[in-house]
């Protein structure tokens, strides 16, 4: 054979090849492509057996041509091959196609109580200071509750706060503080004492931002060298870590029968940033919690020498802070569970 | 208490001191300023007189006045409605400019039905003063000024004594001495370090002895003074400031009499209690041992019993003491002597009393919070020196005393370096000297920081060391103090294993869609019976409940939860999970505090958004319900489930978990009598959970040839549960089953219930031939066929 007659036959078959590769449109036809184009019994396996026919000057360009022939096939096939892979894999997918917008399947997300999640926030900053919690029974005598806070019967710093009472001697807590006296009990005179208590307390108080039930967290410290200092960096600490490093705490001298000196604590309104407004009554400053340094009266009535000991004690309104917080105008939602509200604190 | 701050000024020096100075010096000190309130507010006031006064021709109630207003307004024409405008009446004119804050209005020249008016005859209520403070008169008409104020006077509310600022204070327990004028004062001056402007005496030494006697057969009345104020002439007009400091505080003017008792009370801090003399029979006693019925003033009748401290005469009860009087010796405007009763009576009685009755009034709340007796005979003098401003004249007064115990004066110890320890503070000596003096406290000094202290006799509030920290922390403020946790004792933060497990728990719960809901312990005690899971003992109730709906302590929380579930499905929330852990108070002999958990998963159950996938069921509990058992430790060895015996569930759907005897858990739909909504509850006693506590994981080999799998569905009938297959299997002690599960619940078009289990076979040291998986196989078969009856569907 020619060079020639293979050049012009070449060229043929690359013209026919390209014709019938565009008709190919799936892998049955791509393989009688294949075996027409490429097989044994093809035009290229042909020429292939005639190479020792071919006069040895025009042996090399004979061989350049074939394998050109050979390349050109070889890359319409594969061309064509992954082209229908691709179709393939479209295909498949567009099977799948979702739409984006549409929810997800898994469960929706629950949440923590709003109260949860101040209780444990103080909870978990308090514990890396060293503090324990401790817990108390609602129910609660008026022993522990009033008289070893040095509440006697009868004094007026009984109407501080009114009372549910069950019995004559036996009261729904009023406050955490009652937790004290039960810690001292269990710590007979030793120390030191770290601890906090948060837990529901009940007064007869009802309005906008008073619940008849709401939470309070205890803080109690008895030591050796336990100060006033200790106790306003300690609130400073907390009060910061809760509300941010950009309020300002304030501490006013206060009175509560259990601690002297006592202390409420302010911090310095977000809402106006201190300049007064209607959220902090024009003050600047919103008031969060109480605190003091414990009464020698009780140290010494629940077993601690005071002149050995000092102690200091708060405690923290856990709505109030959640209140604060969120901005929550009224407690009630607290209480009444709406899934609404309660859907609001997913992300803590 | 209310005080109004141009009285304050008179009895203290507060020249140059702003009003908010001292606002902010008092809420720095220990007070509380809750309000600040101007008495009231109006500007181009003058006094006008009505020099003519006809009806309006156009109007059924409008008059045209002339008012006089002085030589600088000259006479205006004022076209008024009220009813007492009349000729010669002295009146307050707002004029043209005034600007009346309280009725947000501005005066000017207008025309009403065709006549001119130019100015405003004003009542007090539009000058800003509270209602509750004015008469009817005074509210319903223009003020009628007094005929001696100066026509033209523009100073109106100076006049008045209305250009003043009541002061709110919360007077807290540890200084009830501030409850009265005198002491306020007195704080004020220690605090901004001026002179008081009042002197007062205990020296009552010069007035006569009368020959009634008054005597106490009962310590609960230590002190008691009867003055007597006879032949009484004249009594004279309550002064306008003496009516100011009472309007301040919210009392009504009503005589002098009565202003004068209402007065001495605002200014000591001490209720007095008159009688009328002429109405007196013999001597007077103070007894706590009546037994009997009394009739107050207003003809009602109390049962008094021991304890209640009474006055009587030789022949009639006067007065339940601190609280309210009878008629039979009271006064009245024809009362012509008196006698004033100055007394102390023990106020956990009073306060019983005052509390048992119902009764409460503005001086039985001070007897209640404890008089100071030590002030009694300067209360006494104070009165003697405000008699003749109320009084034209009267005989030379006369006195009864009667002390039972005599008042001891006290002292104590105290150290300067105790309270730099006590309070990590650096006050010196000198501060320590300066704050004595401010507040009159005598001391003879031990050494450079020890003393001996004596408080003066209007303190009773210091007694003793971390009294005088207070004092010098209340005045030096909370500045001085360093803030640092310098040797503050270490420890280790601890928390109960109950604790841990409850968060463990609540976050698994929040992470399956759970929401946390927190609800009120006290309910109504219709639903507490209504709803008993764990046990049947009575709740606690309170004695003292607000309202019916929150009287009694629960000992369930689904009753709460179901609630909640209501108040949720009423506002159109239909599909949600929730749950409420709670320390519980149960009525039992051994004071338990258990903690609860509850669960409800109500409607459908939710996916995200609002996709809804099917119903919630019993499954899905029963699913969470053995999650949190497996997470809290307990193996399903350590407990049964068996049908729930609890009254609040459908009993076909429904299960407690019991560990022995003990149910811990109860969880299933509600009963159809409670509720329709798809409503699944569970309630579980996870405290009594926790105390078990097996939680240790142990580790076994994963086997190292393949568990192979075998589906079975049997024909059942409705009382085959799939235990008792997987028993009958597992009882064949077949070698090479390891476990029996479900895989499928099905009913066929014929109803017939097919239930799926699957095998699951293997072999230890090699893997499971044909041969060996078909014999077990059809040993399965066999024993289910052979002891239930059961047919595998083909």
């Amino acid at each position: 054979m020619k060079l020639s007659d293979l050049k012009e036959e070449s060229s043929k078959i690359i013209d026919e090849a390209s014709k019938e590769i565009n008709n190919v449109n799936e892998t049955a036809s791509l393989n009688e492509f294949k075996n027409k184009f490429l097989g044994k019994k093809s035009s290229l396996t042909d020429f292939y057996s005639k190479m020792k026919e071919v006069i040895a000057s025009e042996r090399k360009d004979f061989g350049l041509v074939l394998t050109s022939l050979r390349d050109k096939l070889n890359s319409l096939y594969d061309e064509k091959e992954k082209k229908l892979k691709e179709e393939k894999l479209k295909k498949k997918m567009l099977a799948e196609k979702v739409d984006i917008t549409l929810p997800g399947r898994d469960m929706l997300l629950g949440s923590k109580h709003p109260n949860e999640i101040i209780i444990d926030d103080i909870t978990s900053y308090l514990m890396s200071l060293g503090f324990s919690v401790e817990e108390g029974p609602e129910v609660e005598s008026d022993l522990n509750n009033f008289e070893l806070v040095n509440i006697p019967k009868d004094h007026p710093s009984r109407d501080m706060q009114d009372s549910f009472s069950i019995n004559e001697n036996t009261v729904l807590r009023s406050h955490t503080s009652c937790i004290q006296a039960r810690v001292m009990k269990k710590m007979n005179g030793t120390y030191p004492v770290k601890i906090i208590c948060p837990g529901k307390v009940y007064r007869r108080d009802n309005d906008a931002t008073h619940s008849h039930e709401f939470f309070q967290c205890e803080g109690l410290v008895i030591g050796e060298h336990v100060t006033m200092s200790h106790l306003l960096e300690t609130l400073t600490l907390l009060l910061k870590h809760l509300f941010g490093e950009k309020r300002e705490v304030r501490f006013r001298p206060s009175y509560f029968p259990f601690t002297e000196p006592s202390i409420e604590v302010d911090i310095s309104c977000a809402e106006c940033n201190g300049k007064g407004c209607n959220l902090c009554k024009h003050t600047g400053f919103i008031e969060v919690l109480g605190a003091g340094m414990v009464h020698p009266n009780v140290l010494r009535m629940n077993g601690y020498d005071d002149k050995k000991v000092s102690a200091y004690a708060f405690g923290i309104g856990i709505d109030r802070v959640a209140m604060l917080k969120y901005k929550i105008e009224d407690i009630k939602n607290f209480y009444t569970g709406d899934i609404n509200f309660l859907k609001q604190f997913v992300k803590e | 208490m209310k005080f109004s701050l141009n009285h304050i000024k008179k009895l203290v020096d507060l020249s140059n001191i702003s009003d908010q100075e001292i606002i902010d010096r008092l809420t720095f000190s220990g007070f509380e300023v809750e309000d600040v309130v101007t008495l009231a507010k109006a500007t181009n006031l003058v006094v006008g007189q009505i020099v003519e006064c006809v009806n309006h021709p156009k109007s059924d109630h409008l008059h045209l006045l002339k008012v006089d207003c002085g030589s600088k307004y000259g006479i205006k024409d004022i076209v008024c409605g009220a009813k007492n405008a009349r000729t010669g009446l002295k009146v307050i004119v707002a004029t043209v400019g005034a600007r009346l804050d309280a009725i947000d209005a501005t005066i000017k020249e207008s025309t009403i039905l065709g006549y001119p008016s130019s100015g405003m005859c004003c009542s007090l209520v539009e000058l800003g003063v509270d209602k509750s403070l004015l008469s009817e008169k005074q509210i319903n008409g223009i003020e009628e000024l007094d005929e001696n104020m100066k026509v033209g006077s523009e100073n109106v509310l100076e006049l008045l004594h209305l250009d003043d600022t009541i002061l709110d204070i919360n007077v807290l327990p540890n200084r009830l001495d501030c409850l009265s004028y005198f002491q306020i004062a007195r704080e004020l001056a220690a605090l901004f370090n001026r002179k008081i402007k009042f002197t007062i005496s205990s020296d009552i030494s010069s007035i006569l002895n009368d020959s009634r006697k008054v005597t106490s057969d009962t310590e609960l009345c230590n002190s008691i003074s009867l003055l007597y104020v006879k032949n009484i002439k004249g009594l004279k007009k309550t002064s306008e400031e003496v009516k100011s400091v009472l309007l301040s505080s919210g009392i009504r003017s009503i005589s002098p009499i009565v202003d004068l008792g209402n007065y001495i009370m605002l200014m000591t801090g001490q209720p007095i209690n008159m009688y009328d003399l002429n109405k007196l029979d013999g001597d007077v006693k103070v007894t706590s041992s009546y037994d009997g019925k009394f009739k107050s003033f207003d003809e009602k009748e109390y049962d008094l019993k021991s304890g209640d401290i009474l006055i009587e005469d030789s022949k009639k009860p006067l007065c339940l003491a601190g609280i309210i009087a009878s008629d039979t010796a009271m006064i009245n405007d024809e009362s012509d002597s008196i006698a004033i009763e100055f007394a102390s009576f023990y106020h956990a009685n009073i306060r019983r009393t005052s509390k048992r009755l119902g009764l409460s009034s503005y001086s039985s709340q001070l007897f209640a919070k404890g008089v100071n007796e030590l002030l009694i005979d300067d209360v006494i003098f104070y009165t003697i020196s405000i008699l003749d401003e109320f009084f034209t004249s009267y005989d030379k007064l006369t006195i009864s005393k009667y002390q039972r115990k005599p008042i001891e004066k006290y002292s104590f110890n105290y150290s300067l370096t105790k309270t730099n320890s006590r309070l990590g503070s650096d006050y010196n000596t000198a501060e320590l000297l300066k704050l004595l003096e401010l507040y009159n406290i005598s001391y003879d000094r031990l050494n450079e920081n020890e003393f001996v202290l004596y408080p003066p006799k209007y303190r009773l509030d210091l007694k003793e060391q971390c009294d005088i920290d207070e004092e010098l922390f209340r005045y030096y403020g909370a500045k001085r103090i360093p803030l640092n946790l310098n040797d503050f004792p270490i420890s280790k933060g601890e928390m109960s294993s109950l604790k841990k497990e409850i968060n463990n728990i609540r976050s698994y719960l929040i992470n399956r869609g759970f929401l946390e809901t927190v609800s009120y312990t006290l309910i109504d005690e219709k639903k507490d019976n209504l709803i008993r899971i764990f046990n049947d003992s009575e709740s606690y109730k309170i004695i003292n409940p607000m309202t019916k709906d929150h009287e009694i302590v629960r000992s369930d929380l689904l009753p709460s939860l179901l609630e909640t579930i209501e108040y949720n499905v009423n506002h159109f929330n239909k599909d949600f999970a929730l749950f409420e852990f709670s320390s519980m108070c149960i009525n039992t002999n051994n004071n338990a505090n258990p903690t609860y958990l509850s669960l409800a998963l109500v409607g459908n159950k939710l996916l995200q958004d609002n996709y809804q996938s099917r119903l919630y069921d019993f499954y899905d509990m029963k699913a969470v319900v053995i999650n949190i058992l497996n997470k809290l430790g307990l193996n399903p060895d350590r407990y049964s489930i068996v049908s729930s015996t609890s009254s609040c569930f459908n009993p076909y759907c429904s299960a407690d978990i019991m560990i022995g005897k003990n149910k811990v858990c109860s969880f299933g739909k509600i009963h159809p009598s409670l509720s329709d909504e798809n409503i699944i509850m569970m309630e579980m006693d996870f405290s009594a959970i926790v105390d078990i506590n097996g939680r240790v994981c142990k580790y076994k080999p994963v086997a190292d040839y393949p568990l192979i799998r075998r589906d079975l569905s049997f024909l059942v009938n409705d009382d085959t549960t799939f235990l008792d297959i997987k028993n009958t299997i597992l009882k064949t002690k077949d070698p090479y089953i390891k476990d029996v599960l479900f895989f499928d619940e099905f009913t066929s078009i014929d109803k017939k219930k097919y239930l799926g289990v699957s095998l699951y076979m293997s072999k230890e040291d090699s893997s499971l031939s044909e041969n060996e998986i078909n014999s077990s196989f059809n040993k399965a078969i066999d024993a289910v066929s052979k002891n239930l009856g059961l047919t595998i569907r083909k």
